[in-house]
């Protein structure tokens, strides 16, 4: 789905995207083109919907310079998954429910999506959400995070996120007073 | 794709045509909000603990958008099994205080305190929970208590709080178990889009005037309010399209807006002098004896424009079902919640539903959700031929679920005949154990040879029928059930819903 071509390719391309029109092509700092469904990307970003609304796609590539290929290959990769996902049943008669979640669970397949990707990979991945006002990827990923350090001491997720702890031992005790019902069954 | 892989190969293999790379991002580099939403997702102890990660990470959890306190989240302690009764409130309200202390207030969208035993002797603290609130400009309050001892006052929420400024920021309150005074200083709460009130003691009169009060409000819900007897939408054209009303039981007249789009009902049936705009509907109720006899006769012909139909009862009784050529020309998804058990011999007969298939031409989505007698076995040649009706086929139907698919002859009546006629059925899922949660019932270690029994069935005889490659059957095996709290089998949170009725 997505275009990873030389420069006549994406001319073709654009023709292509010309000719019917439900696409649009992206442009990441590093110069590689992507083709996106243009439904997917109006209903998943604030962002893109607004550019497309206001004319300021470029048929040559919209510039997104603030996103590395990596990054944006995800993001449309999940955009065009998402177009092609029908909503599954347990979604639709949850839309009755009356209790709003403050959070929507992922998919089966958004899980998926998030979960083969590596540390950089989603991290990357989320400031590229948040760029695009991506509020359903953002939604995703974040959760994906807090599910990998959910469970685990203060230690395994400095260890996993690569944290430094630049505490004396004297400020920390003294956090652990503070708050000390939190860190009850340490 | 395969060219991207190729060039990031080469960055590992030693710079070849190498960018200037910056130093990979970590967690912590990320924007402070997206950090806040992170913590707000974990339970709130463990993002309390996160203050010790670092010093970049030490007042991160205090912008949780979420507050969420309750007896699971606060106070419970893994492994030690603390009962509810022995926690003193004092603990709880320490906690939730000590929180709030630290909390920056900013960004806070939803303070939610869901903790039984709290009632008026705890108002000085409350009241500065409600404070809190305000000065954050929070979105959500909900304050779900129960009164445990029939001397013990409630709580009295303190809507003098709230003036024009102050009340503008308020989207959604949900009151468990607390007394209402002022009612009509709701009117401060411009902005209310939802309410929600739990065993309050307000009348007929009282609530006339809160509802009246909250001009947008667009969701409105109320169970356990024993004193209400009648429920009138304030004007015909308010701006209430989801009405939720469960368990008043001297309930007895109901009277809707116009623009009502949603009703969920539960309880004793009543007449519900349902507009015609309503789309869904949502009805659980003893009452009805026959869900199918409902449909029939009470509903296609009020009802035009009905979309989505949720029924859970129990089918204890079989109709003889004259539709009058009404249809539900509007309907895409129903959902029928039925529970065949009945201490006699069942005469009902599963097969029944299929003439929904006629009543709904449009339908695209179909639920039927079953608690059987487990008692009963899974068919067998001895029971008989099976019985086919005529072909009237269903072009609509898309997606089929069936659950608590024991294998018995009917339930496999029913599932051949909408393989058979329903031909653009693209996914039919039969699952052999009941998925959603009764109340009412319960399951034993039968159940679970039962869900042996429904999967044998289905893989015998709708597989072998399936020419369309469309069903799916889940599979359980005797070794999966044996010597297994059937409970075990089932969807996880339906067991939490028994595990927190112990």
């Amino acid at each position: 789905m997505e275009v990873d071509k030389g420069k006549g390719e994406a001319e073709e391309t654009r023709k292509v995207a010309e000719a019917d029109r439900d696409t649009v092509t992206l442009k990441s700092s590093d110069g590689k083109l992507f083709e996106v469904s243009k439904e997917a990307a109006a209903r998943l970003s604030t962002v893109l919907a607004g550019m497309i609304a206001g004319g300021s796609i470029d048929d040559n590539g919209t510039d997104l310079k603030q996103i590395g290929s990596e990054a944006l290959e995800n993001v449309v990769d999940y955009c065009n998954k998402h177009a092609n996902s029908i909503p599954s049943a347990a979604l639709i008669s949850s839309s009755i429910s009356f209790n709003t979640a403050p959070f929507k669970e992922p998919e089966e397949w958004e899980r998926k999506f998030v979960d083969r990707l590596s540390h950089d990979a989603l991290f990357d991945l989320v400031e590229a959400a948040n760029f695009l006002g991506m509020e359903r990827l953002l939604d995703v990923t974040c959760h994906k995070i807090s599910e990998m350090m959910k469970g685990k001491s203060p230690d395994q997720i400095r260890e996993v996120f690569n944290i430094k702890n630049d505490y004396t031992k004297e400020e920390l005790e003294e956090i652990r007073q503070e708050l000390a019902w939190a860190f009850y069954d340490d | 794709m395969a060219k991207r892989k190729r060039s990031s190969e080469r960055t590992h293999n030693g710079p070849l045509v190498q960018e200037k790379r910056l130093p990979h991002l970590q967690l912590s580099d990320l924007p402070k909000d997206i950090l806040h939403t992170i913590i707000s997702r974990l339970p709130i102890r463990e993002a309390v603990r996160t203050s010790v990660l670092s010093s970049h990470w030490k007042h991160i959890w205090c912008s949780r958008t979420q507050l969420e306190f309750s007896f699971r989240s606060l106070v419970r302690k893994k492994g030690a099994n603390i009962p509810r009764s022995t926690i003193s409130e004092y603990v709880f309200i320490q906690r939730v205080d000590a929180v709030l202390k630290q909390h920056s207030g900013i960004g806070v969208e939803k303070l939610e305190v869901d903790f039984s035993p709290l009632h008026a002797e705890h108002s000085e603290h409350i009241d500065t929970w409600v404070k809190f609130a305000i000065a954050s400009k929070i979105k959500q309050l909900s304050f779900d208590f129960v009164i445990q001892y029939p001397s013990t006052e409630p709580y009295i929420f303190p809507f003098q709080f709230f003036y024009a400024t102050s009340g503008s920021h308020l989207q959604s309150i949900k009151l468990g178990s607390i007394s209402l005074k002022q009612q009509a200083s709701i009117k401060f709460l411009v902005n209310l889009k939802t309410l929600e009130l739990v065993d309050v003691n307000i009348t007929d009169d009282e609530l006339k005037v809160m509802l009246f009060n909250c001009k947008v409000l667009e969701f409105f819900g109320i169970s356990r309010c024993k004193f209400i007897t009648s429920l009138h939408t304030p004007h015909p054209l308010s701006p209430i399209k989801h009405l939720q009303v469960s368990q008043c039981f001297l309930l007895q007249d109901i009277e809707l807006n116009v623009g009502l789009i949603t009703l969920e009902y539960e309880g004793p049936l009543i007449s519900l002098a349902s507009p015609s705009t309503l789309r869904n509907l949502c009805i659980k109720s003893s009452d009805i004896r026959s869900s199918l006899a409902y449909i029939f006769t009470k509903l296609p012909s009020t009802l035009p424009q009905l979309e989505m139909l949720t029924l859970r009862c129990r089918e204890l009784k079989r109709a003889t079902l004259t539709n009058k050529g009404f249809k539900f020309l509007c309907l895409r998804h129903l959902r029928l919640e039925l529970n065949f058990v009945s201490s006699k011999k069942r005469i009902t007969d599963v097969l029944d539903l299929a003439c929904l298939l006629e009543v709904a031409p449009l339908m695209e989505s179909l639920e039927v959700h079953m608690w059987m007698n487990n008692k009963l076995g899974r068919y067998h040649k001895n029971h008989g031929e099976l019985r086919s009706l005529h072909w009237h086929p269903h072009a609509h139907l898309k997606t089929v679920d069936v659950t608590g698919f024991y294998g018995q002859k009917d339930q496999l009546e029913l599932s051949l005949h909408i393989l058979r006629v329903c031909t653009m059925v693209k996914y039919m899922k039969i699952d052999p154990r009941p998925t959603v949660a009764s109340i009412t019932l319960d399951l034993d270690t039968n159940d679970g040879l039962c869900f042996v029994d429904g999967y044998k069935v289905a893989r015998k005889y709708l597989l072998k029928a399936d020419h369309r490659n469309v069903v799916q059957v889940t599979k359980v095996r005797l070794r999966d059930v044996e010597h297994v709290w059937p409970y075990k089998l089932i969807d996880p949170e339906w067991l939490a819903l028994v595990a927190d009725d112990e």
